[in-house]
């Protein structure tokens, strides 16, 4: 096993050797054969790909791309937002903005809302933008 | 409240502004912070914009709603990454 990258991803890999297996109730033997595995980090979850190398899928694989690649993005340098009268915190990127009101709702947006609620956003700002809503409800009674 | 007993119960409601039934896209049970939740897409009858909800307990019995909305789809990455960073403090 060795650290590499998988078409400029960073990945682990390794080869395996399948000797095939049999079935409980008739004789199949598939899979045989060595076979490459890349362990990719996608956005808290890892991602497997295996191949057994063919001239076709040796052509495949260099194709392999990450879709949201883009939105990847590290949680450590996010600022924390803490809620003393519900007990949560939670984190959100630097430049965003939290607005409303902990007892009631919250807004977690990536614009300034005050901004918005004016008139002052330009056509870019208003098509990127992007608000969480959170809000607690209280006990209900049951019916 | 049992955030499932909850969403049996909104499944009946009519909602006044939409005057039909919630809708419940994509419903798939999740947990937070290892607290039992609920998340679904719908689509806003005003406006048609996708919004992405998040329905879950808090150590309390109390439901947290966590809803994205305005451009969702294209920042739906951005909200499932803040809301796997949500913590209670205990």
């Amino acid at each position: 096993m060795h650290f590499s990258t998988f078409n400029g991803l960073p990945a682990f890999s390794y080869s395996i050797k399948s000797q095939g297996f049999e079935g409980p109730l008739e004789s199949y033997s598939g899979y045989k054969g060595i076979y490459q595995v890349a362990w990719l980090f996608n956005n808290k979850n890892y991602l497997m790909i295996a191949w057994n190398e063919t001239p076709e899928i040796n052509q495949v694989i260099p194709t392999f791309r990450l879709s949201d690649v883009s939105h990847i993005s590290q949680t450590t340098n996010w600022l924390t937002y803490s809620n003393s009268k519900y007990g949560f915190n939670l984190k959100y990127p630097q430049g965003w903005y939290v607005s409303g009101e902990p007892e009631n709702t919250l807004y977690l947006t990536n614009y300034d809302i005050t901004k918005a609620s004016s008139g002052e956003l330009n056509n870019e700002e208003y098509s990127q933008s992007f608000k969480i809503d959170i809000f607690v409800m209280r006990r209900m009674k049951k019916i | 409240m049992n955030v499932l007993d909850w969403l049996e119960q909104t499944k009946k409601k009519v909602s006044p502004l939409e005057d039909q039934l919630k809708q419940f896209m994509r419903l798939k049970k999740i947990d937070v912070y290892g607290y039992p939740g609920v998340f679904y897409e719908r689509v806003t009858q005003l406006g048609g914009a996708l919004e992405g909800i998040t329905t879950f307990q808090t150590p309390g019995n109390l439901l947290i709603h966590f809803n994205g909305n305005l451009n969702y789809q294209e920042h739906w990455a951005d909200y499932q990454q803040i809301l796997s960073t949500f913590e209670f403090v205990r």
